[in-house]
Formats: structure tokens, sequence, C-alpha cells
């Protein structure tokens, strides 16, 4: 039974650190449809900047970096440029797609991937990025509730003119959302390929990215439903393997859209009485 | 008027395709080869010869469909990911009634097999379209996730149901009389492009001159009005994507029942997301349409000329498409940023 645990904490963590990036910056009001994108960008970074620098630690900085780098262009071009966010987004899924398999075919070479000594599970079999992410769960929670960036973030997505009107920046508080949530999403892409697999492979992420968007809405956009709703999806993909595992009668593929089927299904669920911010995705234009 | 309209269409997108090949040179080099040498093998690999010049019209034809399909759904407020989704399930239909239904003849089966193309990628449409309306469903999500889900019924059905033999993983062939009739002989060029042609002009029509079109456009601009005047919202959404899916179903039968002639685990080249970029770059105009098609087709086309005699991956031509629609969305240069959109 703890064995299960275990798995589904291990199968849940890339999720739950990109759904947690999701909410800060969808509580301050920009969709963040390029999640998927900007995960297989920290993947790749991570496993790049491990590959060069010879250490993990350094690895993550890297990626943390170039995170950081890719969401202020996102928040550039949807807050000050005013971009359609959604289009942004899949615009930017489509560039992580094309960059990392570019570059990691220039790089890695086709077909053979770089096996990279990742975290090592050290404390009751889990990864540290597990720690990390729970740890995050309760900052966070901290951070939007009971600091003042957490709440003029979370005022932004929800009625940005009173913040616009109090004579604060709204431009540059969802700047900064969007940049720490896209460091928060790279962290969880770092966790995918570097404590959960160990390597970097084409499209690794295999649509984690939405599935995290799921779990945000799900989760009534709280750090604790996040994390909830991420143990689901976590459990779901868990469920897959094992069934995958012992009934080999049954046709694979068809064990493999559990996870996919149980998004959509979530997806329902929330949708009906959705809690999302009453700004999120709509385009603020400034007094000033 | 008429130079600022001119600017607006042709100058932006020049000045971002300009860009975006500027960039992609930039990774080209990065990776130690020579971009304009990439670049030349891109140009002779897409239009330099009449047999890469066929393919490149093959794709053209496949882009124009893909692309009317997201123009349609955008113009009416929502946003379908899952064109690629709509096209295996389209393809899934059209192999089925191609390789079973044998009775049938010559055209009328041709007829049926890609009806039944266009009927399954409504389907899924107004399943999409249902769970937005019904339950408010986020249509980004649930259509990115009908697109997992039907890659792997694919992937269960060629390696399952309908594999032909226990080698390899597809289908069987589907019969000649559902095949698409050639229309340049010596190349794979079929009807496909005169359907095309043909689907884009229906498409300007309806958006510009009929009712139907007018109504829609209200509620992709602005719901709420729309609902006050007494348009019905959820019945318009619907329909739009009813229709955006069985664009995208078409999509799927003409690459089966005119290239493929079967189902294949990947067959698919990724027009779903590319129809995306190409109504984007033309801006939801149908000659908009029709001239990124062409583009973005000789650009796939080369791209795999280019993998094919260097060593630069075909994938830079994705990187090369997304910073297009990236400069196309913010419209850094356009003055005009007030235009109605939603997210």
């Amino acid at each position: 039974m703890w064995d299960f645990f275990i798995v589904i904490f291990r199968d849940s963590t890339s999720i739950l650190l990109v759904a947690l990036g999701i909410l800060i910056m969808q509580l301050g009001g920009v969709i963040n449809i390029g999640a998927e994108g900007m995960m297989l960008i920290g993947a790749f970074f991570g496993i790049l900047g491990t590959f060069l620098s010879g250490y993990t630690g350094l690895g993550i900085l890297i990626a943390l970096i170039i995170l950081a780098i890719f969401g202020f262009l996102f928040g550039l071009m949807t807050i000050y440029w005013k971009g359609n966010q959604v289009v942004v987004g899949v615009a930017l899924n489509l560039l992580a797609e094309g960059m990392t398999t570019t570059l990691s075919r220039q790089i890695f070479g086709t077909g053979s991937q770089s096996t990279i000594q990742g975290f090592k599970p050290i404390f009751l079999g889990v990864s540290v990025m597990t720690y990390v992410a729970l740890a995050l769960v309760l900052a966070l929670y901290f951070f939007l509730y009971h600091t003042n960036l957490g709440l003029r973030i979370r005022a932004s997505g929800e009625y940005p003119i009173a913040v616009d009107i109090a004579g604060i920046d709204v431009y540059r508080v969802q700047l900064t959302a969007v940049v720490i949530g896209a460091m928060i999403i790279g962290l969880g892409g770092c966790s995918l390929s570097m404590a959960h697999m160990n390597s970097f492979s084409e499209l690794m992420t295999g649509g984690r990215g939405y599935i995290a968007l799921a779990a945000v809405a799900l989760g009534q956009y709280k750090p604790i439903g996040v994390l909830l709703a991420s143990l689901m999806f976590g459990a779901s993909n868990t469920l897959q393997y094992h069934l995958q595992a012992s009934i080999t009668k049954f046709p694979a593929p068809i064990i493999r859209i559990i996870p996919y089927v149980v998004t959509i299904i979530a997806v329902i669920i929330s949708g009906k009485n959705s809690k999302d911010p009453s700004a999120l995705g709509k385009k603020y234009i400034k007094f000033s | 008027m008429i130079r600022s309209k001119l600017i607006q269409y042709f100058l932006y997108p020049f000045i971002a395709i300009m860009i975006a090949l500027l960039i992609g040179a930039l990774i080209i080099l990065s990776g130690g080869n020579n971009p304009l040498e990439a670049y030349r093998l891109m140009l002779e690999g897409s239009i330099g010869t009449s047999q890469t010049l066929a393919e490149t019209i093959v794709k053209t034809a496949s882009l124009i469909i893909a692309g009317a399909s997201y123009a349609f759904a955008y113009r009416c407020g929502m946003l379908n990911i899952g064109i690629e989704g709509q096209m295996l399930a389209g393809a899934i239909f059209s192999t089925w009634i191609g390789v079973n239904l044998t009775f049938l003849p010559g055209l009328l089966h041709l007829f049926i097999a890609v009806i039944g193309g266009i009927l399954a990628g409504a389907l899924l449409g107004c399943f999409i379209a249902f769970l937005k309306n019904r339950f408010g469903a986020n249509e980004v999500i649930t259509t990115v996730m009908m697109n997992y889900v039907m890659l792997f019924i694919v992937e269960y059905l060629v390696t399952g149901p309908m594999r032909e033999a226990p080698e390899f993983p597809q289908s069987a062939r589907v019969l000649p009389s559902a095949g698409f009739p050639v229309l340049i002989p010596g190349t794979r060029v079929n009807i496909g492009i005169v359907l095309a042609l043909l689907l884009i002009v229906l498409y300007g029509y309806y958006w510009k001159n009929s009712k139907k079109g007018f109504e829609m456009r209200i509620v992709g601009e602005n719901p709420t009005v729309a609902n006050s005047i007494g348009i019905n919202v959820k019945q318009n959404r619907m329909l739009a994507f009813a229709i955006s899916g069985s664009l995208g179903g078409l999509v799927g039968s003409l690459e089966i029942l005119g290239i493929q002639k079967r189902l294949l685990q990947n067959f698919s080249a990724g027009y779903g997301f590319d129809g995306i970029a190409v109504a984007l770059l033309g801006k939801n105009s149908p000659i908009g349409i029709m001239l990124s098609s062409f583009l973005f087709g000789a650009m796939k086309t080369g791209g795999n000329m280019v993998q094919m005699f260097s060593s630069v991956p075909s994938s830079v031509v994705m990187i090369i498409q997304a910073i297009i629609i990236l400069l196309m969305a913010i419209q850094v240069f356009s003055k005009k940023t007030k235009e109605l959109e939603r997210a």
C-alpha cells in the first residue's frame, strides 16, 4: 500500500509543479496554454545544462534562467503587446516542440538519448523534487494569501481596474506572476526529465502541460485543491501503468487513453462551477 | 484606405516571414550548418522541380482545408485545437469504408468514403461544442485531450482490429474505387486541390455574404450582444464547431484516400496544427489562407528535403512557423490594437 502511494507521488510531481506554475499565472489573469511548451523547454534545458556542466543543480539553474526568459517574452507578448493569450500559448508550444527537437537532434543525435544521473530517490523512495513540490504548495499558499504581492497578483486577475486605481502597475504585477509561474513550470519539466525519467526524449511531456491546466481548474484555484487534483491525475497515470502491466490481454493503447479521458471528465466537472478569475484571458489596458 | 489594407495584409506578413527565416537561420547556424545552403535546399526541394512542386500542391490542398477549419471556429469565437483529432477520426472512417464497402460502384464509393470522414469529424466537433455548451468545458483542453485519445485509438486499430498483416502496424489498402482521382498523371496531385479551392471560395462567400455567417460573426465578437438581440449563441457555436470538425475530418479523408491509401500509425504530418498557423498568417481571409497554405506547404516539402540532404532536422520549419504565428499574433507593428478579440 505504501509503495502504491510512493508511485502516485512520483507520477504526480511533475504535473503538480506545472499546475502550481499555471496557478500563479492564471490567478494573475493570464491564461497559459503554453504550459506544455514551457515544460518541454524546462525538461530539455535541465538535461542539457546537466550534460554541459556536469552538475545537476547547475542544470536546473540553467533551465530556470531559460524559462525566466521565455516567461518574460510570453508576458511581454500577451500583457504589453496584447497578443491573444491562447494563440501566443499555442505558438509557444509549437516553438518549444521545434526548438527542443532541433537542438536535441543537433546535440545528442537522432534516436540516441542522453542519460543523465538525475535526483536519485533519497527519502522514503521519493525524489527530492517531490518534497520541493510539496514545499512549494505551502510556500505558494503563504505567498498568495499572506503577502502584498500575492494579493496584488490575485487582484489583477480578478479586478485589474481596482489595482490600477490604487496606483499599482498592473502590467508589472502580471509580468512578475508570469515569470515566476514560468520558472515553476520549468522546474516541473526538470522533474519529469531528471527525477522521473533520467533522460530527455522528443515530446516527452505528452500532454502533461494540458493535464496540469485541467488540474488547476479542478483544484478550484487553491494550492491545496491543485495538490489534490494533481494527485488524482498522477493516480490515473499510475493506474494506467499498472493495468498495462497486469492485463496483457487488453490492448495497451486503449489503457493509455485513461489519463486523457479522466482529464476530459475533470474539465466537465470543474467547468460547471468554474472558479476562473474574472479577468482571466481578458486584455487589460491601463489608464496611464 | 487601400494602402493601409495592403500594409496590413502583405507587408506585416512579409516582415514576419523574413524575421522568422532570420531566426531560423541563426538556429541552423548554431547547429554548425550553413543556413543559406539549407534555405537553398528548401527552395529547390519545394518548388524547384515539377515533382517537388507537385508535392507542395498536394500539401497545399490539405493545409487550405485545415486552415479553413481553424478559421471557421475562430470567427465564431472558439478555438479548435483539435483538428488533428478530427482528422484522425475522418481518416479512420474513410479507411474503413474504403476497405470494407466493396460492393459500391466507382465514384459512389469515393463519395461515401469522403462523407464518412466528414461525418466523423463533424461528430467529434459536435461533441466538443456540446461539452462547452452544456458544462462550460474549455474547448482548448477538451480538443487537445481528444487529439491524444484519437491518436491512441488509431494505434489500437492498426495494431488490432484493422491490421492487415501481423508484420506491419497498418490497415489494408483502400480499394482503387475509393481513391481520389489523380489530376496530373505521374504525380500525387489529385482532385483534392480542386476541392480545397472550391471550399475556400465557399468559405469566403459564407462569411462575407450569408446571413448565417453574419450571425456567427456577432456571436464570435460578442456573445452577450448576440444573445440580447435574439441570436441563439449555443446553436451557432454547435454549428460552427460541427463545420470546423467536418473540415478537419475531410483533411483526414483526403490524406488517406488521396495520398497514403491506408491507415498508418503516424500518418499525420501535423496538418491540424499547421492549420492554425495558416489561418493566423492569412488573417482568416480566403485569399490569405490560400497563399499561406502554399507557403507552408512549400516549407513542409522543402523541410523534408533539407532533412534528407543535410544534417539540419526538418523540425527547424516548426520553429519558423511558430515565430511567424507569434509575430502575427502580437501585431507589434500595427497601431490598431483595439481590434475586438477574445481569448
